[in-house]
């Protein structure tokens, strides 16, 4: 049997215009590398950075690392857990990193400060102090559907969120129990913080941004009622980044994530140990509003 | 030839940590599971999309194809790897289809992305214009019928690769192809009568 002719070399006009259009369909340049994370088929740049301050490779400073490739430095992050409608906020450009001076070279923590500079900020032009929340995930919104011009489902909608039921959902309890208790970011020690403070080179823009791009994954599974693949996903960045520029932003989502399965107990207590580690974090207000919902919950079975 | 997506390839590794530290699964199983997305994630990225999931929601949809494939590769047969990723692929779509309901919108963030906010130009708007009709066209199909569609009309495979592919006598695929194409020009046809071509508000 012989083929026809592809329809693209046999039309005009209209129909070679809608035929055309599909040639734009690729996936964004991180997509795969961010599968073979999620998937845990590569190692992270939290283990590439060790092994190179290790090895001795870390000659040159801070600021000189930073100054070499500050112009290669455009972290568009996205406050994946805080954002409204996980828009992008802010662009940190290498001039405006520069203009930190060298007391301030562009470590993970750094670029993550300036993130949250535009916590405040949306797309649709607010401006606010205050960070905006995104509320806890709904349990079950599967059927529930993305509203008209959104991009998430409601349960996501930012919003301080009425108190819920989290019912003790059916997952496979080994999954969640057998992994070693989340390491809440920022309560490290000084050894382990110096290697942190050593950006590699994975620490550049490229880095932060493919963390912010994972994150989103993990939000979003979370937005459409399936907090087993948030956890994955979660899992799967801790492992690869590590204490990544939103490892802060991680724990919190792991956190709404494990009420989301009705783990509560284990969301209470990351809750309070990030809230011990991270007092005045932006996101520490929404932090406690789920703890004390949680120890409402306690007290009131 | 493979095309093999950027970011990633089938020798994929952290610089100084060969095979991935972080593994936890047999090097085996890593090593074919990188190959599999350094040849096929770009292809079953861009199935998801075809099927009528807005891109970010193919990413998410592609992730959990590769999460199956991770699970199932033993049972993946060399040689048939994209019949399985794209058999899967139209599963997870469908679901997650039936779950919204509708085809879900697409993230404003694909606006946002445009390099410095520049003001964007007829010619984009009206690719994306035609991309968003096209997608209509598409969804006025059969499922069935789409997916041979897509894979003739848009991927440009042969009539025999889509029936090696889909597992399907030659005949019935010649058939489904019929009936898209047929339907792809009524659509269309009515779509220009409306006066929704690109570039007809101008």
């Amino acid at each position: 049997m012989n083929d026809p002719r592809k329809l693209i070399d046999e039309s005009s006009g209209f129909e070679l215009e809608l035929l055309r259009a599909a040639r734009d369909d690729a996936p964004s340049a991180g997509a795969p590398r961010r599968a073979a994370i999620a998937l845990g088929v590569v190692a992270g740049p939290a283990i590439a950075s060790t092994a190179t301050a290790a090895g001795g490779a870390a000659g040159a400073s801070k600021v000189g690392w930073f100054a070499a490739n500050a112009m290669a430095v455009k972290a568009f992050a996205v406050v994946v857990v805080t954002g409204t409608a996980s828009v992008a906020l802010v662009h940190v450009s290498a001039p405006d990193l520069l203009s930190l001076g060298p007391a301030a070279p562009a470590s993970a923590s750094s670029v993550r400060a300036a993130a949250r500079l535009a916590v405040g900020s949306s797309t649709d032009g607010r401006a606010s102090s205050e960070p905006v929340i995104a509320s806890p995930p709904a349990v079950a919104p599967d059927t529930a559907p993305w509203p008209p011009g959104s991009s998430m489902p409601p349960s996501l909608a930012p919003s301080i969120s009425t108190p819920r039921a989290a019912p003790e959902a059916s997952v496979d309890p080994a999954r969640v129990e057998s992994r070693p208790a989340p390491r809440v970011p920022g309560a490290v020690n000084a050894a382990a913080a110096a290697v942190q403070d050593a950006p590699s080179p994975k620490a550049s823009g490229h880095a932060v941004s493919d963390e912010i791009a994972f994150l989103d994954l993990a939000r979003r599974a979370l937005g459409r009622g399936d907090p087993a693949e948030a956890l994955r996903l979660l899992d799967a960045h801790d492992r690869y980044f590590g204490d990544g520029a939103f490892a802060v932003e991680s724990s919190v989502l792991r956190i709404d994530t494990l009420e989301a399965l009705g783990q509560r107990t284990a969301a209470f207590d990351l809750g309070e140990r990030v809230l011990e580690a991270h007092p005045d974090e932006p996101v520490s207000r929404h932090v406690r509003s789920v703890v004390e919902r949680l120890r409402g919950a306690r007290a009131n079975p | 030839m493979p095309r093999t997506p950027p970011g990633l390839d089938s020798a994929e590794a952290v610089p100084g940590v060969p095979g991935g530290a972080t593994c936890a699964l047999a090097p085996d199983h890593d090593a074919r599971i990188r190959a599999l997305l350094a040849d096929h994630y770009n292809f079953v990225w861009r199935q998801l999309r075809r099927l009528g999931l807005p891109a970010d929601h193919a990413e998410d949809a592609a992730q959990q194809v590769f999460v199956v494939a991770s699970r199932r590769v033993a049972d993946i047969l060399p040689g048939s790897e994209r019949s399985f990723l794209f058999g899967t692929a139209r599963r997870i779509a469908a679901e997650l289809r039936r779950k919204t309901g509708r085809r879900p919108d697409a993230a404003p963030e694909s606006l946002a992305e445009t390099p410095d906010a520049a003001p964007l130009a007829d010619e984009l708007v009206d690719r994306r214009r035609a991309r968003a009709m096209l997608d209509d066209v598409l969804d006025g199909m059969q499922e069935d019928v789409r997916a041979v569609f897509i894979l003739f009309e848009l991927e440009e495979l042969t009539i025999a690769q889509i029936a090696e592919l889909m597992e399907l006598p030659i005949g019935t695929v010649g058939s489904r192809l019929r009936r898209g194409r047929n339907e792809f020009r009524e659509v269309a046809k009515r779509l220009k009568a409306r006066g929704a071509a690109p570039g007809a508000r101008r």
